[in-house]
């Protein structure tokens, strides 16, 4: 089968990754051993993806696995109860013991009063705007400043302006901003001329990615927990 | 003559035992994922962002966010595809905050319908690895990657990088096959292109 330099090109792709069906590769085989330039695409294309795809070029940079682990671990909150400890999970088996209807229904009736409430409860914390307090960082930086966080500088914030902003609270967790809280916490810090011990109060929302979503933020005296009310014109 | 090859990450045998434990809400599994794929994870995600701090901190967030929605994970797709896809949709948001303007041209790289053909047919020196040092290696590949359009990039980062298959590399971007197919032919004849003027026997 003869090809052209087009088609050539247009299957090589398919060629370098053992994707092309067998008819087609000999051909373009056969077509790089008698036209030159073709061959040499082929042959650096072939020594390029070598090249992109070893995993000793472009590994995390020194400390950066570290500052991941350190960043998960705070990140992701309390540690979970270890699996020995937890409560087993119920598991239907064809031997349950049958219940008669009336059992059924009000033990389905209590589980959905339980429900309602529980979900009302849920969506009256969210609704709910709290105030929380703490030492604003951003995430790129917390694993750097985690046991100083005070000492991180208002310049370094303001370059660190892409990655996300948020507050470490009293239990030492990290409490990311979502995109207003950023932009407010952003033009708080550019407006301030205090070198460091930057400590914000925020008034925000519990929204359903963990995010606060920020109603109001202060930058405030450390340890000030609460937000002068906003006001009015 | 460069001959086919089939190129794969090995991905554990345990993979699916590590999952299911980390679903159940044990850390240290959750903690062998996270090792298993930073690495592979930081390597797209940096040539997406063409940035380190931004690379560190999509990774850092893409693993936040697997965390939280471990439970939505079906297992129909595979651990590193799903995560994958949470990385790509952080690194694109990174961009957007970075650079508001350039978010059109993320999807739809823009050329001439002969753009993509090789211009540079000089051959290439043997062994770029041993001639150059790393740090000038990865400068070399790091300045040409930069230079494709962010579509372009994302299917390299994808297919050629991380090395997911094709079809994965597809999943991924909620692309056709066909299509995933035809952007990576374009994207790689481009980034060989530009690598030629560093790597090739004239240079």
């Amino acid at each position: 089968m003869i090809i052209t330099c087009q088609q050539f090109l247009e299957w090589m792709s398919d060629y370098l990754d053992g994707e092309l069906e067998a008819v087609l590769a000999e051909a373009v085989r056969q077509h790089g051993e008698q036209c030159a330039p073709c061959q040499v695409v082929l042959d650096s294309s072939d020594q390029m993806l070598r090249l992109v795809g070893d995993d000793r070029l472009f590994a995390m940079p020194p400390g950066a696995s570290e500052r991941l682990h350190q960043a998960l671990e705070r990140g992701l909150g309390e540690p979970l109860v270890p699996a020995e400890l937890r409560p087993p999970v119920p598991v239907a088996t064809l031997q349950a013991p049958r219940r008669s209807h009336f059992i059924l229904h009000s033990a389905w009736a209590a589980a959905a009063i339980v429900i309602l409430v529980l979900a009302a409860g849920i969506l009256r914390w969210r609704a709910s705007a709290t105030t929380t307090s703490g030492w604003l960082i951003d995430r790129h930086c917390l694993a750097t400043f985690q046991s100083h966080l005070a000492d991180h500088p208002r310049d370094c914030l303001i370059r660190c302006a892409s990655s996300t902003y948020g507050l470490v609270d009293a239990k030492g967790h990290f409490r990311p901003f979502d995109a207003k809280g950023n932009q407010t916490a952003l033009a708080a810090v550019k407006a301030s001329t205090q070198p460091d011990h930057l400590w914000v109060t925020v008034k925000a929302k519990r929204s359903s990615s963990s995010e606060l979503a920020v109603e109001q933020l202060e930058l405030t005296e450390p340890g000030t927990d609460t937000v002068a009310a906003p006001t009015s014109r | 003559m460069a001959e086919p090859e089939a190129r794969a990450v090995a991905v554990g045998e345990d993979e699916l035992a590590l999952v299911r434990r980390a679903c159940a809400g044990e850390r240290d599994a959750f903690f062998a994922l996270v090792s298993r794929y930073q690495a592979a994870l930081y390597r797209s995600a940096l040539a997406i962002t063409r940035n380190p701090a931004d690379a560190e901190d999509v990774v850092q967030e893409t693993f936040l966010r697997a965390y939280e929605h471990l439970g939505q994970f079906r297992g129909e797709a595979k651990f590193q595809t799903w995560l994958t896809q949470i990385a790509l949709n952080t690194a694109r948001m990174k961009l957007r905050k970075n650079h508001g303007s350039l978010w059109e041209s993320l999807d739809a790289p823009q050329e001439t319908e002969d753009g993509w053909l090789p211009r540079d047919v000089t051959e290439w020196r043997e062994n770029p690895e041993q001639r150059f040092g790393r740090e000038e290696l990865e400068r070399i590949l790091h300045q040409a990657l930069n230079g494709l359009p962010p579509g372009y990039r994302e299917v390299v980062a994808l297919r050629d990088i991380q090395l997911l298959s094709t079809q994965e590399t597809a999943d991924v971007l909620g692309l056709s096959l066909a299509n995933v197919k035809t952007r990576l032919l374009r994207a790689r004849l481009q980034l060989r292109e530009r690598l030629a003027a560093s790597l090739g026997r004239r240079s």
